[in-house]
């Protein structure tokens, strides 16, 4: 390949295909027509803006959109619709014309709703597209104007977390605009690693900046991670699922030692200690009391903890003076943690210790939680879905008990908007989602339970590859890649962009946008012109541009105007980044947070009145996970699985990418004390098993990460040999169902596993 | 003011590289490269280790990041050695290959103790890192440092980056081996890697697999030796007035090293990307022992020609003879010392050591001493026709001595051996780290020794034994027998020495 000359008039500026990757980010695609295929990208350039400042810095892709072509132009890619032929699963296919899809699809959908009911529809979360016009929202609206379908809340990826952090804080909102942590003295990366995970573009580089400007920075995580080798001063191991444990220990050492903020905890919280019970609760267990054990008799002192977490006492009390007194102080958690069993206690925990120490409505503090940006941040999707008329939502992490028992499934599983579901899950339009198989806990019963076609009756996937989950359609329908498609992005969490998403290029073969593949289907079902509303793609983001410019962006140039400028971007530079609980701190009595009390919910009311003390306590508490090291299953299985959100992949999107297995080759990470106990040599394959399923794969050995954990980057394409034995590595062929006690969400990283060489 | 640049350098902040690789993939973007070539390559160095204490685990395992492209070095050694002047230096000290002179012979890529050197197995030759000169010279800056998400990457003038440390600790080599143009801000864990064991991935290229030039090597070495024991034997000769005989053994010695040599480089081709472009192999005299060796190679292949020639006339003047024999003898030691040379790179701490020029040696002498001692053997009938009988005890004393040669060949070989593995091995490199041996254990070692030692003695003993009792049968098949296990222990011990690469730096 020649090297090209870099020439402006043929460079296109475009947002980077937004999956769930934690960035919004910009790209220069180089383009040229080809006599044959038509115009081509031929490489890949980033965002070069003049300027690159911590108010406005330039959005670089990561190593994922670096390598774009090498997925946008893979041999792979679904070309045209297919329907199954053979056993469902089985993942063979034959070619059909789009007519007929869509045809079958619309008559499915016609039937089910009409032998069962709407409710009996569902369209399964799905992260892997987020441009208004590509994802699973363009599936969403087509059901809920075909009189609905049963409904979904939260999300896989902060399920505890979302549902925890309004207990305490009355609110989502309670993250700074990041340019503030240019101002904090202390940071904690708690389980936290924006240098691989992304989690906002540039959130790495600013913490970089923090340190720069005098931060001292501590990262808490089972392993080393990318963000611990190029951010931290210092990396303190700590044993997966005792997070609380240790922040309980942290609490232990702030309360005894009297370092604890407490002008702030006397005005701004509840719950600290018996005189600010709330009354209906009155001798109810506070929060201190449970942090110095005056209760249960077990004082959470840091050789208490240390025997859990296995950070030895000394490191504990330092680490809780240090950013008792290093003010302000940043304890930010990262989504992993909660990702557990038991997970809101985490979440719960993490914000009591932020507010205790003070660092709560402060330039240079943070209060934790799901931190979301204060006032306003990025829209994520504008692209309306419309109301569902069918009411009732379960937790999306719970579909697979929907589809077996769905009728039976009431407010104890979480549903909310009704009694009870009037349906199984009966059929599943499956859009920009690989959570049927692949990204969903127990791989091998979800695949047990969609096979079985008396269950779901009638599974559409619509998909850019043949994903593990695309195997067990019944019609497969080739989408758009983004760049194939007209988009828009905000920022992803954190961000003050607009960032536009031209279509560049042609559809390959017959492969059609998800707006277009279910405004089509809307045609067929008698309400295309609602679907659409008379636009087509390109108005649809003239129509979102206008929304952000009535809501965020009031300067936001139109979209001829902002195509001509090939700029790519609109941007707002942070100067004076907002702090989440300002006006609550200056005066909570004018500004009360939107708790029942108005102020820091260290005990909950609403909790306590749940009921369940021993999983959903009124104070956050360390409880012992339903598969650990602790219980009688280590015996069998005695190590713990975590898999990390590794930069090979933006969760299974990437995985058949071969520019990023080379950069990073998919292994089991193993301690090579673990490894050299069991007969195991760097390099060798092995076998890595619990109840659920046999995963056989190579491995590498690392130290940078505790013995007795082992990590399977999560996001590999499940491959089940003919024993059913996954030769790739999903971790989740490992992972339990088994969802959390408040917030219904998943705890997939709560693992226990064992490891044995395998046999070539 | 502008001043123009005098060396682009990069600058690379390690304390705060991730490893995430951006760099990497947009250096595989803008440049179309495959799976397997990496112009830019991110290492991960790590270390350290766990303990248990009371229950809580202690760590101080390390791990940090290098991103090394090229370095267009200033001391560039890949230019030095590029025997067809393939690669350059600009005004401005960027160092770039020109592909349309590179043939592939991949001696760069030895040589470089940074990696940089990439093979493209679709156009059969070396590639690096351009420092993205096109997009340079428009007044933009390379696409590793335009990607860096962590602004880590950065580029400049040389001068612009002097101020400070040059974090150019273990695992990356000395910068007075080729005065890389790059300067970085270590890590705060980058000099543990100086005085611990670091493991580096990926891990760099060891222990060559290098058929064609074990053939090669051995091939022009036999040819070499196999020449000068004849030339010296005749040359004693003619001073004990054996002119008849010494003619017969210059014509021996030229139709057994001509063949040899021929095949030597024929082979050597076989190692080349591009071999349409071998003629490009001598242009660079100047710097590049390798081109030397090929000058060398030739000429001596052109002077044995010469005297086969000449050794076919009735009655050749014995005064060309002798100066074309001269000629060749010394191109003959002229290909030895050069190829010596060729391995004596400052960068392979375990071939650039007296133990390359001691084992080269003795394996042109213990082949070309298999080589004298078959045509002997094989060619007794026509040496003796014609001879007087003070020549034929003449030819009975040369036989005796081939044998004495290969009695004591093996004792030196087995000496040179203990110094080469002393000397190769040293335990630790230049950079304190400690080498990782590829060497094989030591039972392929005493093989290997054994069946040399072993052929040796059995050729010694065919030869002794014809002086004794000339004819016997058992001769020629003990000759082949032996010449077959000298071989064959030369080419272990040729495999050996190119498994034995170890070059500095990552």
């Amino acid at each position: 390949m020649t090297r090209q000359q870099v020439n402006e008039e043929n460079v296109i500026r475009v947002g980077c295909p937004a999956h769930n990757c934690g960035g919004r980010c910009l790209l220069a695609v180089h383009v040229k027509d080809d006599p044959v295929q038509g115009r081509v990208i031929t490489r890949i350039s980033t965002d070069d803006r003049p300027g690159d400042s911590v108010a406005d810095p330039q959005l670089r892709a990561c190593v994922r959109g670096r390598s774009y072509l090498r997925r946008q132009y893979h041999p792979d890619r679904l070309k045209y619709p297919m329907k199954r032929i053979g056993p469902r699963g089985e993942g063979t296919f034959q070619r059909i014309s789009w007519d007929e899809a869509l045809d079958t699809v619309a008559g499915e959908m016609q039937r089910v709703k009409a032998k069962y009911g709407s409710s009996a529809l569902f369209v399964p979360y799905g992260t892997g597209g987020y441009s208004q016009l590509t994802g699973s929202q363009t599936a969403r609206r087509l059901m809920n104007l075909f009189g609905g379908c049963l409904g979904i809340y939260n999300s896989y990826s902060w399920g505890a977390t979302n549902i925890a952090t309004p207990y305490i804080y009355g609110t989502l909102k309670s993250g700074n605009q990041r340019q503030d942590w240019l101002n904090a003295k202390y940071i904690i990366m708690w389980g936290w690693n924006p240098a691989e995970m992304r989690d906002g573009t540039n959130s790495d580089f600013f913490i970089k900046k923090a340190r720069e400007n005098g931060a001292r920075v501590i990262c808490i995580d089972p392993r080393m991670s990318m963000s611990a080798v190029s951010l931290a001063d210092e990396w303190i191991p700590i044993r997966p699922g005792t997070d609380t444990a240790m922040m309980s220990a942290m609490a232990y050492v702030m309360i005894t030692e009297g370092l604890v903020d407490t002008a702030f905890v006397e005005t701004h919280c509840i719950g600290f200690d018996q005189s600010q019970m709330p009354a209906a609760a009155a001798g109810a267990e506070s929060y201190s009391e449970y942090i110095l054990g005056q209760r249960d008799g077990v004082p959470k002192s840091p050789d208490w903890a240390a025997a859990l977490t296995a950070v030895p006492q000394e490191t504990i009390i330092r680490i809780a003076r240090e950013y008792a007194t290093m003010k302000p102080g940043v304890l930010y958690q990262g989504y992993g943690m909660q990702r557990r069993a038991y997970g809101e206690q985490v979440v719960l925990a993490g914000c009591a210790l932020a507010s205790i120490s003070g660092n709560v409505g402060v330039s240079g503090g943070w209060a934790s939680g799901l931190a979301l940006q204060p006032e306003d941040g990025p829209s994520w999707n504008l692209f309306p879905t419309g109301g569902n008329p069918v009411k009732a939502q379960i937790p999306c992490f719970l579909w697979s008990e929907a589809v077996l028992r769905g009728k039976e499934m009431g407010p104890a599983d979480g549903v909310i908007g009704a009694d009870k579901l009037d349906n199984n899950i009966k059929l599943i339009y499956a859009v920009a989602s690989n959570a049927l198989i692949n990204q969903h806990a127990n791989i091998n019963r979800s695949a047990r339970i969609l096979r079985d076609e008396s269950l779901v009756e009638f599974i559409v996937v619509q998909d850019n590859f043949l994903t593990s989950s695309a195997r067990f359609a019944d019609i497969l329908l080739p989408a758009c890649t983004q760049f194939e498609a007209w988009g828009v992005e905000d920022g992803w969490k954190y961000g003050e962009e607009v960032i536009l998403m031209p279509q560049i290029l042609e559809p390959l073969a017959e492969s059609k946008s998800d707006f277009r593949i279910c405004a089509d289907l809307a045609e067929r079902l008698g309400f295309g012109e609602a679907y659409t509303e008379g636009r087509n793609e390109r108005e649809w983001v003239e129509w979102a541009l206008d929304r952000y410019r009535e809501t965020r962006f009031p300067e936001l140039p139109d979209l001829a105007t902002f195509e001509a400028t090939n700029q790519g971007v609109y941007s707002r530079p942070v100067t004076h980044p907002a702090v989440a609980f300002t006006d609550f701190r200056r005066d909570p009595e004018r500004h009360p947070l939107n708790t029942p009390s108005g102020k820091i919910e260290l005990f909950s009311q609403r909790l306590h009145e749940k009921g369940n003390p021993e999983e959903i306590p009124a104070v956050p508490k360390y409880i012992q996970e339903w598969e650990s090291p602790f219980g009688p299953e280590a015996s069998r299985y005695p190590l713990q699985a975590i898999g990390h959100h590794t930069l090979h992949r933006v969760h299974s999107t990437h995985d058949n990418v071969d520019w990023l297995e080379e950069a990073f080759p998919h292994r089991l990470l193993i301690n090579p004390i673990d490894a050299k106990y069991r007969g195991i040599a760097d390099g060798d394959l092995v076998k890595l098993y619990n109840d659920r399923g046999t995963i056989i794969m190579p491995c590498q050995f690392t130290n940078q990460i505790m013995p007795g954990v082992v990590d399977l980057p999560q996001g590999g394409w499940w491959t089940p040999d003919e024993d059913g034995v996954d030769r790739r590595g999903a971790i989740n062929v490992l992972t339990s169902e088994r969802w959390t006690p408040l917030a219904f969400g998943t705890a997939q990283h709560t693992i226990m596993v064992q490891v044995e060489r395998a046999a070539a | 003011m502008n001043h123009p640049v005098r060396q682009f350098a990069f600058h690379f902040d390690a304390s705060a590289c991730s490893g995430c690789k951006a760099c990497q993939v947009a250096c595989k973007d803008k440049h179309g490269l495959e799976v397997g070539r990496l112009w830019r390559r991110v290492y991960e160095v790590s270390g350290g280790g766990w303990q248990q204490l009371d229950g809580a685990w202690l760590s101080d395992a390390f791990a940090y990041n290098l991103s090394i492209a090229c370095n267009h070095c200033q001391r560039p050694i890949c230019a030095e050695l590029c025997p067809a002047q393939a690669i350059s230096k600009r005004d401005d000290g960027i160092v770039l290959l020109d592909s349309d002179k590179c043939m592939g012979c991949g001696y760069c890529r030895w040589g470089c103790p940074y990696g940089a050197l990439q093979y493209d197995e679709s156009a059969g030759q070396m590639s690096k890192c351009t420092f993205c000169a096109d997009e340079i010279d428009a007044g933009k800056p390379p696409a590793c440092v335009a990607a860096c998400p962590m602004r880590v990457l950065d580029y400049g003038d040389i001068s612009q980056f002097q101020n400070g440390s040059s974090g150019h600790g273990a695992p990356l080599p000395v910068t007075a081996l080729t005065q890389p143009a790059l300067h970085i801000k270590p890590h705060k864990d980058s000099h543990r890697s100086q005085k611990e064991p670091a493991r580096v991935i990926p891990a760099k290229g060891s222990a060559l697999k290098e058929n064609s030039l074990v053939a090669f090597t051995l091939l022009a070495q036999a040819a070499v030796g196999a020449f000068l024991l004849f030339g010296l034997m005749a040359a004693w000769l003619t001073q004990t007035a054996g002119r008849p005989l010494a003619l017969k053994l210059i014509q021996l010695g030229a139709w057994n090293a001509a063949p040899l040599i021929a095949a030597g480089m024929l082979v050597s081709l076989a190692h080349l990307g591009r071999p349409t472009r071998a003629f490009r192999a001598v242009t660079n005299l100047r710097s590049s022992w390798l081109s030397r060796e090929i000058l060398f190679a030739s000429l001596f292949s052109v002077t044995l020609l010469l005297l086969t020639g000449m050794s076919w006339q009735n009655a050749p003047s014995w005064r060309a003879l002798t100066w074309t024999s001269i000629a060749a003898g010394l191109s003959g030691i002229g290909l030895m010392v050069s190829m010596t040379r060729v391995y004596m790179l400052r960068t392979v701490a375990s071939w650039n050591n007296r133990s390359t020029p001691i084992s080269f040696s003795v394996t042109a002498l213990m082949l070309g001493a298999a080589a004298v001692g078959t045509a002997l053997l094989a060619g007794y009938k026509w040496l003796i026709v014609g001879l007087t009988l003070p020549d034929q005890l003449l030819l009975a004393s040369v036989f005796r001595t081939a044998a004495l040669v290969l009695i004591v060949l093996p004792i030196i070989q087995g000496i040179s051996f203990r110094l080469w593995l002393a000397a190769s091995w040293p335990g630790y490199g230049e950079s304190g780290v400690h080498l990782q041996s590829p060497l094989p254990s030591a039972p392929i070692f005493r093989l290997r020794l054994a069946t040399t030692i072993i052929g040796a003695l059995l050729l010694a003993a065919a030869l002794y034994g014809h002086t004794i009792a000339s004819g016997q049968s058992w001769h020629p098949a003990a000759a082949v027998l032996a010449c077959c296990l000298l071989v064959v222990g030369e080419v272990m011990g040729r495999q050996l020495f190119y498994r034995a690469y170890a070059r500095s730096g990552v």
